[in-house]
């Protein structure tokens, strides 16, 4: 799966800190996520689109080998 | 959906207490060449297949108390919360104790295969502390990885 959470957090200007203290995670899950190493849960996923005032889909996309 | 079973975050430092305080101990009862002996109210003593007491009094060693303290000490390191414990601190957790497990099970036949004697009791004894340990090698190593790649961003 892959994700545009490093543009939506440009686009909105804030720093993985800032949407890691938004959502009540770390940074290094932020990080995580973004580099595509985790894939996060549906809450989690939900929490980031509400941050970006986006639909799930506009953030996280599912690519052909998923 | 939210349970978990870890201790607070506070108690890993309880738990470092006590593993220190049972590491020195353990160490002192290796020094030791006359260990005290203690009488202790036993559920079993003997051989259960054989011989053997029920509910009875037995002997027992100084290491009869350092390796539930051991084990004690690192079950609160391994399974005390992180400050920030979220879903993917938890995801690091679950494939550490795979990795560790799987570790540990490795061990058990490489000892059940070429320790014998006294040596296979205590090599028995030793697995479950040997499994917590490198359970929490394991989980710091990637939470430090974790950590060292964030960092670099």
């Amino acid at each position: 799966m892959k994700n545009r959470l490093k543009i939506a957090r440009a686009e909105l200007n804030i720093t993985q800190e800032e949407l890691a203290k938004r959502i009540g995670v770390s940074r290094q899950t932020i990080n995580a996520v973004e580099s595509g190493k985790y894939v996060p849960s549906t809450v989690l996923a939900l929490k980031m689109a509400q941050v970006f005032d986006k639909k799930v889909e506009e953030i996280f996309m599912l690519e052909d080998e998923d | 959906m939210k349970k978990n079973y870890l201790f607070p975050n506070s108690f890993k430092l309880v738990g470092l207490v006590i593993f220190a305080i049972a590491f020195i101990a353990l160490i002192f009862w290796k020094c030791l060449e006359n260990s005290p002996e203690f009488k202790m109210p036993a559920l079993i003593e003997g051989d259960l297949l054989g011989d053997c007491d029920f509910f009875c009094i037995a002997e027992c060693g100084l290491i009869t108390f350092i390796m539930p303290l051991l084990i004690i000490g690192l079950v609160f390191i391994g399974f005390s919360k992180e400050k920030i414990e979220d879903e993917f601190v938890k995801s690091i957790r679950e494939q550490s104790l795979v990795w560790a497990t799987y570790c540990a099970a490795i061990l058990l036949v490489i000892f059940s295969l070429t320790v014998y004697s006294w040596s296979y009791l205590y090599a028995m004894y030793s697995i479950f502390p040997l499994f917590l340990i490198l359970f929490i090698i394991k989980f710091r190593i990637e939470l430090y990885k974790a950590n060292k790649e964030g960092g670099a961003q």
